[in-house]
């Protein structure tokens, strides 16, 4: 895949190379008008006519929502090592862990074996989620390194009006670092517990007369720790310590560039990591495993029509692949393997106008065709013959228009529409609407009012996954969309530039979830939509920084979910959730950072309390660190509800554990 | 994969031939920084924390602002007797050492490292909720720009702004 799209970039075409020299001479006639615009007496300046629209990419900031906002800076000064580590610091999430994937937990939406399906990924505004699962990746299987991350931005609420599917509960957006910050490179080292070790070097290159390259390649490799499932504890496990079981290794490679109106991102991400305790599978065979493997291509054009309007083209294309191995003892003792692939690609383009007064209106098309989500099923040592070999292609249409209309300096309205057409075996149809209201009784204070609905289509492995055995798995192709509603009220309040309060009361009714169940007829397990929750709760946050760099932010969480079907789907739900998180420099150029999780109890989970601190010294204009870090300090060792709340319900966690990384930029 | 890399590439050619924009065109980011840097030349700042002569005027913007670009290329030019000096700054840096900052939509969104009483101009760009330390907020109406003046943010900052500056204001808050 990266050697292809290679190939395509070096094939350069008399209409491409005709482009390149518009552009370089467009970016040319600009840069000197810059200078001339300056030498413009003010009030001239105020008299010229605009060409350029508003950044459209902005448009999710400023969406009206109760979005948190981490940046780089809290990212490297609190040693968040992943997106799912920096989201745990977010009012009214839960991050969990089984030791392979990291699981997000949302508003008291946490349901056990759930690969983060109803919460959408964007990386720089861009849906990853994969189309064979859904799977939003969160943890070390996310496929860019955290010191590429600009900010990380949470939208809790219902997404699907602008993004589409799978944005039930929230919308993750990813934001890299801009190639163009700084012309040349810097080398990471990084070694931790558990023997983990990683490199890392990027660098950034002009290309070009306005052109910027970003380049990073990074290496993981880590032994892992031993881990004691006292669930599994017996003579044949001996003693249910698993030794040698929690390794893992990645790579990763990112290629961006940039320049005026154009980027261009390559992204390639594997991972492959040892499976400790999965559930059914020979205890503390090494063999055990999961692999995945992401690349992304993307390129955006964005286009000034004339004064009022602005048109971007997108075209895209992405490929998952996972492998997860597993050694059961049938018996003999033999490698079963579960293959799954999906590639897609897809088109989106849109239209922001500023021309009606008062509105910022934006329409757009999203096409997206998936023609591989292939899963497969066999034993691979020894080989048998495929237990499963299933080809599912599928294709989406969507038309998506949203309208925020100022209607005076203190009152905005949003409306949002979006339409989606899923071709899969079936067809199915969604609207997605959202409306939002704002209002600013005085400058200090903001009050919204927010309302979405949101869906999610039925994925392949839910749909078509079937292999037969004791306690096998079937197909179901009647499956239809899940949906919810939400509503939410928060009241913003920030006093002076460097605080914010912020209170949110919210509710969301989800209904025909898809859960998974055993149909005692064949005693095969299958999906259905037969899962309701009421979800309720209200979240309080606060947050000051100080010129010196200090800063803190702390949030207060309660929440009641309520499953209405009988399912058990809001077992893994904790009541109460506080957070504290603290930077604050503490001389000879040191900047301490601490971050404080206090959870209640889940269900066979006991509540937890742990502490991270990091010691952070930078120079070289902050583009230099040596970053020390020790999670859970206080060594507690709390435990995270397990994938399968019946054969595998704990999955122990590292207790205290160390890091050390030094980044040197030339 | 295949067919996804030639849908790119011909995508991207078809792209190229409406690429050029008309050479009339004022660019909105073009047009802000040369109005934010106007807009300098009719600031005063207390004699305690006015530039040192010989030293630079300080505007600072966030590396990922999307203004960062079309300021850069002003660096150096003279703002009442100083050179302007554009400082990119990493994100979370402390801006003491600024005269004046840049906020966009994305800095706006989170609380930012501005002191209080700092002497600190801050110009923010066409916000729904400007923070309350703007003391200047661009505004496009229409296909043109305009900005708001805060008086209190200014009165805060120890700012003096000049009579012309005044009148090309759209709107001035006294609060």
């Amino acid at each position: 895949m990266v050697k292809q799209a290679r190939q395509e970039r070096q094939r350069p075409g008399v209409r491409a190379a005709a482009w390149a020299v518009a552009l370089t001479l467009a970016g040319m006639a600009a840069q000197a008008q810059a200078q001339d615009l300056a030498s413009v007496p003010l009030d001239e300046l105020l008299d010229l006519e605009v060409t350029g629209a508003s950044k459209f990419n902005l448009r999710l900031s400023e969406s009206p929502s109760s979005a948190t906002v981490i940046g780089a800076d809290e990212i490297r000064a609190l040693g968040y090592r992943t997106v799912a580590e920096a989201l745990q610091s977010v009012r009214g999430l839960i991050v969990s862990s089984d030791r392979t994937y990291a699981y997000l937990g949302v508003r008291g939406y946490a349901a056990a074996g759930d690969y983060n399906t109803r919460i959408l990924l964007l990386i720089d505004g861009n849906r990853v989620n994969d189309t064979v699962y859904d799977q939003a990746f969160l943890g070390t299987e996310f496929p860019i390194d955290i010191d590429l991350v600009e900010r990380i931005e949470f939208i809790p609420g219902q997404g699907s009006a602008v993004h589409g599917g799978n944005a039930l509960f929230g919308v993750v957006n990813v934001v890299t670092r801009r190639a163009g910050a700084h012309a040349g490179g810097d080398v990471a080292v990084l070694a931790g517990g558990g023997t983990l070790r990683q490199l890392r070097l990027s660098g950034v290159q002009p290309l070009g007369d306005e052109g910027r390259l970003l380049v990073s390649a990074s290496k993981r490799r880590m032994g892992g720790h031993e881990v004691y499932y006292a669930a599994l504890d017996s003579a044949a496990t001996e003693g249910g310590v698993s030794r040698d079981t929690d390794h893992e290794r990645g790579e990763q490679l990112y290629l961006k560039y940039q320049r005026p109106e154009v980027t261009a991102t390559l992204l390639h991400g594997n991972r492959i990591k040892g499976a400790s305790g999965f559930p059914g599978v020979v205890f503390g065979d090494t063999r055990n495993l999961y692999r995945d493997g992401m690349t992304l291509a993307d390129a955006a054009y964005t286009h000034r029509l004339d004064a009022e309007n602005q048109w971007k083209l997108r075209v895209y294309a992405g490929r998952y692949v996972f492998v997860g191995d597993y050694v059961v003892d049938y018996p003999p003792v033999t490698l079963n393997r579960d293959h799954a692939e999906s590639r897609w690609w897809g088109l989106e383009t849109n239209l922001y106008t500023t021309h009606f007064a008062g509105h910022k209106l934006v329409v757009g098309l999203d096409l997206q065709n998936s023609p591989r989500r292939d899963q497969s099923n066999y034993d691979a040592d020894p080989r048998s013959e495929p237990y499963l070999d299933d080809h599912h292609g599928s294709s989406r249409q969507s038309l998506f228009a949203e309208d925020q209309w100022t209607v005076s300096p203190r009152i905005s309205f949003t409306a949002g529409l979006r339409y989606d057409r899923i071709a899969d075996e079936h067809t199915s149809s969604q609207f997605s609407p959202r409306l939002a209201l704002v209002t600013r009784p005085w400058d200090a204070l903001v009050f919204k009012l927010i309302h979405g609905s949101a869906f999610r289509a039925p994925n392949a492995y839910e749909s078509y996954y079937a292999i037969g055995g004791t306690v096998g798995y079937k197909g179901n192709a009647a499956l239809q969309n899940e949906r919810v509603h939400g509503n939410e009220a928060v009241l913003e309040y920030r006093p002076t530039q460097a605080s914010r309060w912020l209170l949110s009361a919210y509710e969301n009714r989800a209904e025909r979830l898809l859960t998974q169940t055993l149909d005692a007829a064949d005693n095969l397990l299958v999906y259905n939509n037969i899962g309701s929750l009421r979800l309720r709760g209200a979240e309080l946050e606060g947050e000051r920084v100080w010129p010196n760099g200090a800063r803190v932010r702390g949030n207060y969480s309660v929440q009641d979910a309520h499953d209405t079907s009988g399912q058990s789907l809001a077992a893994d739900t904790f009541t109460r959730l506080a957070k504290l998180a603290l930077v604050l420099p503490v001389g000879g150029g040191w900047t301490a950072g601490t971050q404080t999780v206090l959870a209640s109890r889940r269900a066979g989970v006991a509540g937890y309390g742990t502490t991270n601190l990091t010691l952070t010294r930078t120079w070289n204009a902050e583009r230099s660190h040596l970053a020390l870090s020790v999670y859970d300090l206080f060594d507690r060792r709390p435990d995270d509800p397990g994938g399968d709340s019946v054969l595998q319900p704990v999955s122990p966690q590292d207790g205290r554990s160390w890091r050390i990384e030094l980044k040197v930029a030339f | 994969m295949k067919p996804a890399s030639r849908c790119w590439t011909s995508l991207l050619a078809l792209a190229a031939t409406l690429a050029a924009p008309p050479a009339w065109a004022v660019d909105e980011q073009e047009l802000k920084a040369a109005i934010v840097f106007n807009l300098l030349l009719f600031v005063e700042w207390p004699a305690d924390a006015a530039p040192s002569s010989g030293g630079g005027l300080v505007l600072c913007v966030a590396a990922s602002n999307s203004l960062a670009a079309p300021l850069k290329a002003l660096q150096g030019r003279e703002v009442r007797n100083r050179n302007l000096e554009v400082r990119e700054l990493a994100p979370g840096a402390t801006r003491a050492s600024c005269h004046a900052v840049y906020l966009d939509q994305a800095d706006a969104l989170r609380p930012t490292s501005v002191a209080q009483n700092a002497p600190t101009l801050v110009i923010c760009d066409d916000l729904e909720v400007a923070p309350p330390a703007a003391a200047i907020v661009l505004r496009r109406v229409g296909g043109r720009m305009g900005f708001d003046v805060n008086l209190e943010a200014a009165r805060q900052a120890r700012l003096q702004f000049s009579s012309k500056l005044m009148r090309l204001a759209r709107q001035v808050v006294e609060r």
